[in-house]
Formats: structure tokens, C-alpha cells, sequence
């Protein structure tokens, strides 16, 4: 008889990454929960990866004929809808995945050394994962996309000195039109995936090489009662528990796309004016109502742009969080900093919600 | 000339000489192509002649997509099934990991592999 | 006779069984990408073709003209004679477009060199069958050019 896992694992060189799999312990503590953010996130990303090149068959990336495509999709091929669906939830679920896992990581202070390349690198994915979203849901090219597509490229033209640049670039002119929508096809199949999987890549080895953060209060708990931080291998246990989480997800996923499936706007009229109450998708609604309360002139310049700035400036605080937390840095609890997670997780929160209300 | 030796001389001329060769040959299946040509081609125009219900199925519209999105009872079926098959393969799994965890504290995951 | 110990342990058995069963979700999950991926969106043939007279006139006698029928190529052919005769201009070897050589009074295929006679037979080459005919009937100004993908080859029509 043939044993195939020793003659597959021999041409393959099993025995090396199994014996080097077996020494990965995890931590179990009050804060471990947030473990499993990664591994929820890679199966959203694999099932978008599945789905995304599905619905590729059958759209066509041009002005004239991406809306009737996608309607073809949703009513023609079968288990259109569902593929379809699946595809627009997942990505909504791996947004706020990506969410939970940015604001835990941020308070337990995951960032500290020697994992700030890893919290660099997962701050790029984030922005590379809002980009995918937005940039997915102007692909129908229905009234919804064509909205979003005007005011998501005119907000960067309030950038001073590149904006117009920037406007022009991601439009592919001054207005949008057709050579907005293969732009964006372009960014949302090729580009953005292409830049995901590699940052991805590089952050994955990461973290297999750092092993999992604790965070420094459950350190100095263990500290105090001269205890170790009690922990779990990797393989089987938690590799059996990831596999559980991700087919609830699955589960998860398929039931809210065929409870809700998606939904096509109708069909562009670039002469109707902008309809009342026309709002970005939830993941933009915090900048959106931020923007809103701005007055109109802030010492004299543009309140747009005194928005836009300042949500820049607070963003490269977050990103550059570990090398300015110096307590964290030296394994010391840091308040402070604490206090900074809970404020932005508050005002992200509360703006979405009053941004989704009003 | 101490970095730009005799050798580096001849191998710079022998790879510009391999890159002229291989640009003549990428040229060679244009030959191919080129030589029977088909000649000018005359066309006449046609006018199909469409039945009603082919002109209707062209586009899909608004409300049939709208159709697709309704629930139905099969989906309903799929949808319970589906989780069926999610809640055995996790009771399975969850029987296996309580095994492992007895095989872990009896030592079975720590020794090396041969 | 039993055994003494099974052959299988229960941890072998639990293990099957969760392979199975994850074979099982895959399937489940897998029917409906294959559905979706198999789907075949049907592009009907026109029931006919019309074809102005006029047009029909200007061409030379041993000479041919090509024309759309939906989504398949068409040939017509006038002989010397003035007859006119109409096939579909797709080679039967693999799906080429061929073309009518006066001089030797034959359909010529340059993918693999195959040859039809001006009735559409296959004569030379990897050809299997002979050009589809048309159906050509006369309708005042217009010539009505009529195809049926299950009829074998009809009679030709003047």
C-alpha cells in the first residue's frame, strides 16, 4: 500500500513545515478571541477570489453594455444572483472584519516591536480593502455607481496642490464617463488584487515569524501572580477551531446573500440631477457625515478641504501609532494610547450611525 | 580600462549579435501570414428576418431581476441543507479535536517527526 | 467469526467521516459555481435572410459575395451560368471561413488547405461533409435566404 502523505510529503518536503508547524504555540488569554480576526479575513479574501473571477465570465467592463451584463448575471445564468450576492456580501463582511481586526489590534497594542512592519503592512491591506469595495460597487455602472463614482473621485480633487492630479487620474479625464468604469474595472480585478496578495503575503510571514502578540496587561498580570500565559498549539487544536469559524462564516455569508441579495439601481441618465439623500456605502459614511459638519470656510480656506486634511493628518497618527507609543514600545501599559483606540473606535461608530440616520 | 575588459568587449558584441538575430527572426511568421493573402473580399448586406419573441428575450430587465432576487422555497431548502452539512461537519470536527487534545496531553504531537 | 479488534479505530472512522463530510459542503457549495460557470446563453439563427436583388445583380458571373445569416458567415455564388446558389461560408473541418476561387471554379479553406466544388462538396483535404446549402427563395425585390440548422442540405433553388 501506498502511503501518500509520506510519498506526496517527501516530494514536497512535508516533514520540514509540519515539524516547524508543530512548534507554533498561541496564547490563550481574556484578549485571545481577537486571534482569529486573520484567519476570518483570508477566508472572506478566498471566497472573493472565487466568486470575483466567476462573475468575470460574464461582465462586460464597458459603458454601454456593464449595466445589462450585470442584470443578465442576476437574472440569466443561473445561480447568478448567488454568486453575485455572496461576492457583495463577503466583501461587506471582510470590511468589517477588517475593521474589528484594525481596532483590536490597535488596543491591545499588537503593533508594538518588533511587529510594526506587520501593522504597517496590515494598515496598506486596509486601505487596499475600502479601495476593493468602493471600487467594486461602481462595476454595475447603474445611477448608485455613477454617483459614487463623481463624488469618491471629487473628494481627493480638494487635496491641495495634487488634487487635480489625483481627480484626473482616477477618472481618466475631468468628468466620469466610460474611461472612468475601465479604470476602475482595471484597479478592482487587476491592481488592487495584485497589490493584496502581496502586501498579504508579506504580512502572513510576519506574523508566523513574530508568533502572536500579547498584550502588555495580560504580561503584567502574569507577571504579578508568577504564573505563565498558558497556551495552545496550533496544530490541531486551533487549526480545527479556524476551520470551524471559517465554515460558519461560510454558512454566515450564504444565508445573508440569499436572504439579501443584491440590488441593481437603474440604468444611468447622466442629465437626472443627484437624488435626494444619495449617501456613499457604510464603510464612507463616517467620512461623508465628518465632511458634512464642516462650516463652509475655516479661516478662509475651504472647509472640504480643512476636513479632508485633518482626516489625513489624524490617519497617519493611527498608522504611525508604534513608532510614536513609546511606552508600548517598552512593554509598559499605556493608557494614553488606550484612550486613543477607544476615542477613534467611538467617533468611527458614532459618525457611521448618525451618517446612516440622518 | 580596468572594469571594461577585452571579454566584456566580446561578450556585449555576441549578446547584440544574438538580439539582432532573434529580432530578424521574430519577423519570419509575418512571412507566413502575409503571403496568401485572400483577395478582396465583396459583401452584400442581409436583413434578418427576427420573430417577435426573439426582439423581447434580448434584454434583461428591471423586473426580472427584481424576480431574481425573491426568496423561494427552494432556496429556503438550500439554505437549510446547507447549514445541515455546516453543523455535521462542525460536531464531526469538534469530536476529532476533543480526541486530539487527549492524543496532545498524552504526548502524541510533541516528539519529532522522522 | 468476530474480530478481535476492529479494523478500523474510532478515530479512523471519526476522521472519514470528517472528510466526507467536508467533501460533501464542497459539492454542495460547488453546484451552483458549476451551474453558473456551464450556462450556455443561446443565440438563436434567424429563420431567414433577405438579400436585395439589386445588390445581387452588380456581382459578376463566376464570382461570389459574402452576407450575414445571424451569426454565421454565408457565401453566394453565381456560377457562370448566372445560377445562384448559397452556403454557409464556415468550413466543416474546424469553423474557418472560406473562400471561392474563380479561376479554379472551387470553395478554398486556407487553414488546412481543404477544397469544395461550386455545389459545396467536399473534394480535397480534412473537410468530413460539404457546405450547408441555403435555401433560396424569390420574393419580388428581395431574395429570401432561409436556413434550418436540422434539415440536411435542401434542393437548390434557381
Amino acid at each position: 500500500m501506498i502511503d501518500v502523505k509520506e510519498e506526496l510529503g517527501e516530494r514536497i518536503g512535508l516533514g520540514a513545515i509540519l515539524s516547524l508547524a508543530r512548534k507554533k504555540m498561541v496564547p490563550m488569554h481574556r484578549h485571545s478571541i481577537w486571534y482569529y480576526m486573520g484567519a476570518l479575513l483570508l477566508t472572506l479574501f478566498f471566497i472573493q477570489i472565487v466568486t470575483g473571477p466567476l462573475l468575470l465570465f460574464y461582465y462586460k467592463p464597458a459603458a454601454e453594455t456593464a449595466y445589462q451584463s450585470v442584470a443578465y448575471i442576476m437574472a440569466g445564468v443561473p445561480c447568478g444572483w448567488l454568486i453575485r450576492s455572496v461576492h457583495h456580501w463577503a466583501s461587506n463582511l471582510m470590511i468589517v472584519v477588517a475593521f474589528v481586526h484594525f481596532f483590536s489590534t490597535l488596543l491591545v497594542k499588537a503593533y508594538r516591536r518588533p511587529r510594526e512592519i506587520t501593522w504597517l503592512t496590515g494598515m496598506g491591506m486596509f486601505v487596499l480593502v475600502l479601495f476593493l469595495g468602493y471600487s467594486g460597487y461602481t462595476l454595475p455602472f447603474d445611477e448608485r455607481a455613477f454617483f459614487a463614482l463623481n463624488v469618491g473621485t471629487d473628494m481627493p480633487g480638494a487635496i491641495p496642490v495634487v488634487g487635480e492630479y489625483v481627480l484626473e487620474f482616477l477618472r481618466g479625464g475631468p468628468t466620469v464617463g466610460a474611461h472612468t468604469l475601465n479604470r476602475f474595472f482595471a484597479l478592482h480585478v487587476g491592481i488592487l488584487p495584485l497589490a493584496l496578495m502581496a502586501v498579504l503575503a508579506v504580512h502572513v510571514l510576519l506574523v508566523q515569524l513574530h508568533g502572536m502578540s500579547v498584550p502588555p496587561s495580560v504580561e503584567k498580570d502574569a507577571e504579578a501572580k508568577k504564573k505563565n500565559i498558558a497556551s495552545k498549539p496550533m496544530f490541531p487544536h486551533l487549526v480545527w477551531h479556524d476551520l470551524i469559524n471559517a465554515l460558519i462564516l461560510l454558512g454566515v455569508v450564504v444565508t445573508l446573500a440569499v436572504l439579501m441579495p443584491s440590488e441593481l439601481g437603474s440604468k444611468i441618465d447622466f442629465l437626472k440631477p443627484a437624488p435626494e439623500g444619495v449617501k456613499p456605502d457604510w464603510f464612507f459614511l463616517w467620512v461623508y457625515q465628518i465632511l458634512k459638519w464642516m462650516p463652509t470656510y475655516v479661516v478662509g480656506i475651504e472647509g472640504e478641504v480643512v476636513g479632508i486634511v485633518g482626516l489625513a493628518i489624524a490617519a497617519a497618527v493611527i498608522v504611525l501609532v508604534p513608532f510614536i507609543d513609546r511606552k508600548s514600545q517598552l512593554n509598559e501599559l499605556s493608557p494614553a494610547f488606550t484612550l486613543l483606540g477607544i476615542l477613534s473606535l467611538a467617533v468611527f461608530v458614532v459618525c457611521t450611525v448618525i451618517g446612516y440616520l440622518s | 580600462m580596468g572594469g571594461f575588459t577585452t571579454r566584456t568587449f566580446i561578450t556585449f558584441i555576441m549578446v547584440f549579435m544574438l538580439f539582432v538575430f532573434v529580432l530578424s527572426i521574430a519577423g519570419l511568421p509575418g512571412a507566413v501570414y502575409a503571403g496568401e493573402e485572400a483577395g478582396a473580399t465583396v459583401t452584400i448586406p442581409s436583413t434578418e428576418i427576427k420573430e417577435d419573441e426573439e426582439a423581447a428575450t434580448a434584454e434583461m430587465s428591471l423586473e426580472q431581476v427584481e424576480e431574481s432576487r425573491r426568496l423561494t422555497a427552494g432556496r429556503v431548502y438550500g439554505l437549510v441543507g446547507l447549514w445541515a452539512v455546516i453543523i455535521a461537519c462542525i460536531f464531526l470536527v469538534y469530536l476529532q479535536g476533543r480526541d486530539d487534545n487527549k492524543l496532545y496531553q498524552e504526548g502524541y504531537y510533541s516528539g519529532d517527526l522522522e | 467469526m468476530r474480530l478481535k479488534e476492529s479494523l478500523l479505530s474510532r478515530r479512523g472512522f471519526v476522521t472519514g467521516l470528517i472528510y466526507g463530510s467536508l467533501a460533501f459542503l464542497a459539492a454542495f457549495v460547488l453546484n451552483p459555481v458549476v451551474r453558473f460557470l456551464f450556462h450556455k446563453k443561446k443565440i438563436p439563427l434567424p429563420k431567414a435572410v433577405t438579400i436585395a436583388r439589386a445588390d445581387v445583380q452588380t456581382l459578376a458571373p463566376n464570382s461570389a459575395a459574402y452576407f450575414k445569416y445571424g451569426h454565421l458567415p454565408g457565401v453566394l455564388l453565381k456560377t457562370e451560368t448566372g445560377e445562384l446558389r448559397a452556403f454557409s461560408a464556415k468550413c466543416t473541418h474546424l469553423d474557418c471561413t472560406v473562400q471561392y476561387v474563380p479561376e479554379k471554379k472551387k470553395f478554398f479553406c486556407a487553414c488546412h488547405d481543404g477544397y469544395f466544388n461550386d455545389a459545396g462538396k467536399n473534394i480535397a483535404g480534412p473537410p468530413p461533409t460539404p457546405l450547408p446549402r441555403f435555401d433560396m427563395v424569390e420574393d419580388g425585390d428581395n431574395i429570401v435566404v432561409s436556413y434550418a440548422e436540422d434539415k440536411p442540405a435542401a434542393k437548390k433553388q434557381a
